[in-house]
């Protein structure tokens, strides 16, 4: 990952994203993405931009490849495993907006989030 | 003593001259580390006879210059050998402890040995000194629900400015008998909040607590002064807490490592409170829990950045160092340490005037170019409320003279709002007193001069 966000949503998505892509076979695979995802919530807009790696910024950069739609609350019920993913998407509470233009750019970050929750929890201790 | 606790050297001068703040420092003639309450009397005895300036002193974390001597000619007595904690007494639930014993030695002794009970720890440093802490009347993680420390203290034994040895709270019957302070005339007001000008504490009985069995923390993230405070003080009335700490959330961005100087975006969460429930049962927990959480839900519904985030959460999204920042707050809290020096301008506030009093503070320090580190804790069940403005910053000059005017300029602000400060160094106590009523003056000059006929304890201190 390049850079260090400055605002609190970065950070944790840095801290978060930064410890799955020091993983050999995950962060090789990465490195080959290129896409850009930014991230709204009911704060401002995140920024992901996969180019030989994985930049993050604040703000919404023009024409991204996906746009997912969510809120921190919704976030935090996944990371505790109060509600999975697909859950959050059947009731709307995770929308993507490119997604059926761009499915493997989809399938991809979504695994990659979920990749990252889940390594969290486990290092944590939790199922 | 011995030669070996016993210095002058131009290093241990130097060491004890000065301290993390912008106070000007000043040298000491000596420094003595007594290990006894005789050895403390004859010091003492031998100070006032010599009309010697005596400053107590025990591990000078503070951050109020509040061991840096004010007059020429001082003695340091340094406590931290005095560290034994004497009894813990299960039945009063109270630890009698010597004036060296830390809050990481509490901690540990009471894990080791008493289990089932608890003390309770600040935001500061784990070598930080229990009994310096309750004296100042400082805060803790259960002060929300108690107020502060000095709430804590049952009684203590003293060495006054002249050399007598006595004791105030119950203890006054003997040893075994430190279980509080009524009903007495409540002499721990003649030594507390009196930063060692009135006596030299040599022992204290401080109350210790039921260790609950189940815990929840949760993470509240806010917006504005006015929703932080007004939603702080509708949660703490529901008296489910035992502990909220409310920080601007550039403290959180610091704790997950960003580097200085770290700025707060105005669309992003403005403040963040870490929310202690506990209970003897998960059933009585998940009540408190829920009680807090309808108080959010209520204000989410007209706000929806307003965020009540469960701790298995946190450790999720932040990682496992968050469970550290709850397990003994006190040491997470390296990020003060940046830099060679640290500050901040303290007060106790009427909750009316604690959103006002944090917003107009705010604004002077963001006009000086400091990071915003402020922190409020809901006080005594929400009686009053703490706020602090934390600056940390490289001690050159130019910035030394900055943070000068910065807390001046913080100060005047919140004595406008009828805050009062604490812990406070001695321009900030000329200040105040400056404005507050005379009699109460001049009864504490009465007081100091009835106590310590000779001014040889802390001389210059909180300008009297």
């Amino acid at each position: 990952m390049t850079g260090t966000p400055r605002d609190l949503l970065g950070i944790i998505l840095h801290r978060m994203l930064s410890s799955r892509l020091d993983e050999s076979v995950l962060g090789a695979s990465v490195r080959h993405w290129r896409m850009t995802v930014v991230l709204e919530t009911e704060y401002h807009p995140v920024t992901l931009r996969f180019d030989e790696g994985l930049t993050i910024e604040r703000g919404a950069a023009e024409r991204p490849t996906l746009t997912v739609l969510t809120t921190l609350d919704t976030v935090a019920a996944i990371a505790r495993s109060s509600l999975s993913p697909l859950t959050a998407y059947l009731h709307g509470l995770l929308r993507v907006k490119g997604m059926y233009r761009h499915p493997l750019a989809a399938a991809r970050f979504l695994r990659l989030l979920l990749s990252a929750v889940t390594g969290r929890r486990t290092e944590r201790g939790g199922a | 003593m011995g030669e070996s606790n016993v210095a002058d050297g131009e290093g241990e001068r130097y060491i004890y001259s000065y301290d993390m703040t912008e106070n000007e420092p000043r040298r000491p003639v000596a420094v003595v580390m007594p290990a006894t309450v005789e050895e403390v009397q004859a010091i003492v005895r031998l100070a006032n006879e010599r009309r010697t300036p005596l400053v107590p002193f025990v591990t000078g974390q503070n951050v109020g210059g509040l061991t840096i001597p004010q007059v020429d000619g001082a003695v340091i007595v340094d406590l931290r050998r005095m560290n034994r904690i004497l009894t813990v007494d299960e039945d009063a639930m109270y630890a009698l402890i010597e004036p060296g014993v830390t809050f990481g030695h509490m901690k540990r002794y009471l894990g080791r040995h008493s289990p089932g009970l608890r003390y309770t720890y600040p935001l500061a440093p784990p070598f930080t000194s229990i009994v310096a802490n309750a004296l100042l009347q400082g805060l803790c993680d259960l002060s929300t629900r108690r107020g502060a420390m000095e709430n804590f203290i049952n009684g203590f034994e003293v060495v006054l400015p002249t050399g007598e040895i006595v004791r105030v709270g119950s203890g006054i019957l003997g040893e075994d008998n430190w279980f509080g302070r009524y009903p007495l005339p409540d002499l721990v007001g003649l030594f507390s909040g009196w930063q060692g000008m009135t006596g030299i504490v040599t022992k204290m009985a401080v109350q210790l607590w039921p260790k609950q069995p189940y815990v929840r923390y949760a993470a509240l993230f806010t917006t504005d002064e006015e929703q932080t405070v007004g939603l702080l003080r509708r949660i703490v009335r529901t008296q489910v807490l035992d502990d909220a700490d409310c920080m601007s959330v550039s403290l959180v961005k610091m704790l997950l490592g960003a580097e200085p100087p770290v700025d707060i975006y105005p669309d992003e969460p403005q403040y963040a409170t870490l929310l202690t429930v506990s209970g003897q049962n998960e059933l009585e927990v998940e009540g408190k829990y829920q009680a807090v959480a309808q108080a959010v839900a209520r204000e989410r519904s007209r706000d929806r950045r307003v965020n009540l985030i469960d701790w298995d959460a946190i450790t999720v999204l932040m990682g496992r160092d968050a469970n550290s920042w709850v397990d003994f707050p006190s040491d997470a809290f390296k990020i003060l340490a940046e830099y060679d020096g640290l500050t901040w301008v303290g007060t106790y506030v009427h909750p009316a005037r604690w959103a006002t009093a944090l917003k107009r503070g705010r604004e002077v320090v963001e006009r000086y170019g400091f990071e915003l580190m402020a922190f409020l804790k809901p006080m005594n069940g929400m009686h009053y409320g703490e706020l602090k403005f934390i600056v940390r910053f490289p001690k050159d000059p130019e910035t030394i003279e900055r943070v000068r005017q910065c807390n001046s300029e913080l100060l005047d602000v919140l004595l406008a709002l009828g805050a009062i400060p604490y812990k406070t160094p001695v321009w900030a106590a000329r200040r105040l007193l400056e404005r507050c009523d005379s009699g109460f003056v001049q009864l504490l000059r009465r007081i100091r001069e009835f106590l310590d006929p000779n001014g040889i304890l802390n001389p210059g201190r909180y300008s009297l």
